[in-house]
């Protein structure tokens, strides 16, 4: 390795991508926490990793803000190696699940650490915490030890010990999982107008999609230990790739299919789908908001259903469907679809409708049809 | 508040409170607790306050001709334990303060720097384990301190395996012991207390939230910057068990220090034990107590200042 380039060199020559995870493995005994995990991170961007707990996500987090060491690969920042540099060796900070503070520590020295740990001189190092303090409107706590904060302060005091460092990557493990469920929203906001008003890139870690996909540019959902699909929030939620991501996303209708090219055969009859299947079987994602419920049969992918229950949710209404017969006259089958409506008072339990299943909406899944 | 019966002006105001679903009051919940509290009162009472304070009055008065006490007041036992005696002033008895100082807190030191990596060490161990190591810390205790004084004489005699393998490293002298010696008395002081320190040392370290230590290294934190601020304001508060349980005791040891030192250095357990052994001067020997229990107590008071400048700083 050259010794001389440095990862901040390597990206302010803009020669170099943010950061790279190459064949990354890791091993906890019996358990493959990251197999063969490739990753590109941009400069600049909001990346999150999202998958249910135990898919490898935080042990991936840690392999890149060097709290593990990965059995094989190659993690690169700004084009340089840094598999085997030690954490206190990167460029990269945390903010801890915990948030892990140092309770001894005032909110001032808490946030000072890293300067402090790094030698900075006194006069330089005052108004660097200061401005970060104010910047996360921690001003008025300045003094306090953190049992003194409440949790949304605790996160803060956390966010600005890790920003003053001026990292080139930021890594969020799961950063808003003690806050309630109010405040989260907010903190959500507002973590993702920062991190536009910085630069800085951040990587988060979450379980929660509706938190993922409020504040990234790209997600990556992992299963496993491995990538199920990187993408924007559009692209992840609406042509989930395979079924777990489907599943794992919210998707409420899975249906059997079979049949290569834009015209499928399943259980409801033959369905139209807007981009060809692209296998011989499969299954078809639909999203319960996706299923247009109309009094009329519609021109195409039309079902007639009877309306088994009727669950009022507020800002929607989630209806439960009986299939009473398929596309073009084809049998009844044993499936119940869901739809999400807008708040229709004329829906009533034992109501007979027709669904319609737009071509759009339909997504073809890859993977077996387990 | 009007509902509730008034309660006599010289007693806290009583409050309706349930206790296991018995609606009662502050006032005899607090009465009851007092009663429970009652044997263990009378026990310290009994055999902790009277036998102290008859400590103090002892140190005031005069040893009698045949070693018995004479109930003249007097400040010469204290003044004896400064150093003057019949011959004018000498070191003798503050050097044997020191020295019992210097002992424990030499002792304390060692103790916490071996227990350290040992409490580490234990608590990485897998979970079943981890007890069969706690027992084998606790195992010398099973033997009396004396029986385990005299084992440390055999095995640090001129024949013994460690001497010889000492001496043919050129540690000592061939043929010579390595007992009695400073050495010897850091060794037995060493095993008898080393458990004080690891134990509760220990149940801090098994606690210890590692996310802590991470974000020191994480905030660029090397080395002793990671200790101060990752690990040692988590393990405080049983190192400072572990130096009470120490330092305390360590003060007032006599047995090792005489059994294994030879009894060429005295100190101020052996001072004391003295007084209320062969010489039977009950007076000095309660004064020579008073000013250990004094210098114990100024110990510890800056301990904990020292303790809670690690705490805040």
């Amino acid at each position: 390795m050259n010794a001389t380039l440095t990862p901040q060199a390597g990206l302010k020559a803009g020669l170099q991508a943010g950061l790279k995870l190459e064949g990354l493995q890791k091993r906890f005994g019996e358990l493959h926490a990251v197999r063969d995990l490739d990753l590109e991170i941009q400069q600049g961007e909001f990346f999150t990793l999202l998958g249910p707990s135990g898919c490898g996500k935080t042990t991936l987090l840690r392999i890149i803000a060097g709290f593990e060491l990965p059995d094989a690969g190659r993690v690169h920042l700004g084009g340089v190696d840094l598999t085997g540099k030690a954490a206190n060796l990167r460029p990269v900070n945390t903010v801890f699940q915990s948030y892990a503070l140092f309770p001894h520590l005032s909110v001032f020295e808490n946030v000072a650490f890293g300067l402090r740990s790094k030698r900075v001189p006194g006069e330089q190092l005052k108004p660097r915490v200061n401005r970060v303090i104010e910047m996360l409107r921690l001003e008025n706590y300045a003094t306090r030890h953190p049992h003194q904060l409440s949790g949304g302060q605790k996160q803060r005091v956390a966010m600005a010990r890790a920003l003053v460092c001026e990292p080139l990557l930021l890594l969020l493990d799961e950063p808003m999982s003690a806050l309630d469920a109010k405040l989260r929203h907010e903190v959500q906001l507002e973590l993702r107008a920062l991190q536009k008003r910085l630069g800085t890139t951040f990587v988060l870690v979450t379980h929660d999609q509706e938190e993922a996909l409020t504040v990234s540019d790209r997600i990556c959902v992992l299963e496993g230990g491995r990538v199920q699909q990187i993408g924007s929030p559009e692209e992840v939620y609406a042509r989930p790739r395979n079924r777990f991501v489907a599943e794992f996303l919210g998707a409420a209708n899975l249906i059997p299919a079979h049949g290569n090219g834009k015209s499928v055969h399943t259980p409801l009859g033959t369905l139209e789908l807007a981009h060809s299947s692209g296998w011989s079987e499969g299954l078809l994602a639909l999203r319960a908001e996706g299923v247009v419920l109309c009094p009329i049969p519609p021109a195409i992918n039309g079902v007639r259903c009877r309306i088994l229950e009727r669950i009022y949710r507020g800002t929607h209404l989630e209806v439960h469907l009986e299939v009473l017969g398929g596309v073009n006259g084809a049998t009844a089958p044993d499936f119940t679809p869901k739809a999400r409506t807008a708040p229709f008072p004329r829906l009533e339990r034992g109501q007979e409708v027709w669904a319609q299943l737009p071509p759009e909406a339909l997504v073809a899944l890859e993977g077996d049809r387990a | 508040m009007t509902a509730l019966k008034k309660t006599p002006s010289n007693t806290a105001p009583s409050r309706f409170v349930v206790w296991y679903g018995e609606l009662t009051t502050s006032g005899k919940l607090g009465r009851r607790g007092w009663l429970f509290a009652l044997p263990g009162v009378l026990w310290l009472l009994l055999f902790l306050i009277l036998p102290g304070l008859a400590v103090v009055a002892v140190s005031f008065a005069e040893r009698g001709q045949y070693g018995d006490i004479q109930w003249n007041f007097t400040l010469e036992n204290y003044s004896r334990a400064a150093g003057n005696g019949i011959f004018g002033w000498s070191a003798d008895t503050l050097l044997a303060l020191a020295r019992s100082l210097w002992t424990a807190g030499l002792t304390t030191v060692l103790s916490i720097l071996l227990a350290f990596p040992l409490a580490f060490f234990i608590a990485s161990r897998p979970e079943k384990s981890r007890y069969l190591w706690l027992t084998l810390v606790i195992v010398p205790f099973w033997t009396n301190l004396v029986i385990r004084a005299y084992a440390w004489m055999l095995l640090l005699s001129p024949e013994s395996p460690i001497t010889r393998a000492a001496s043919s490293l050129g540690l000592v002298e061939a043929g010579a012991a390595l007992y009695p010696s400073d050495f010897a008395i850091a060794v037995g002081m060493l095993s008898t207390f080393l458990p004080f320190v690891v134990l509760p040392l220990y149940s801090s370290v098994e606690r210890l939230d590692w996310s802590q230590v991470e974000a020191a290294q994480d905030l660029y934190g090397r080395g002793i910057r990671v200790f101060m601020h990752g690990i040692l304001p988590q393990v405080l508060p049983g190192l400072t068990v572990a130096v009470i349980l120490t330092f305390v005791p360590a003060m007032g040891m006599f047995v090792i220090p005489d059994l294994l030192g030879g009894g060429k250095f005295l100190l101020v357990g052996n001072l004391i034990q003295q007084q209320f052994g062969s010489s039977r001067d009950w007076p000095y020997g309660a004064a020579l107590s008073l000013v250990l229990v004094l210098l114990t107590l100024v110990g510890l008071h800056y301990y904990r200042k020292y303790g809670k400048g690690v705490e805040l700083v």
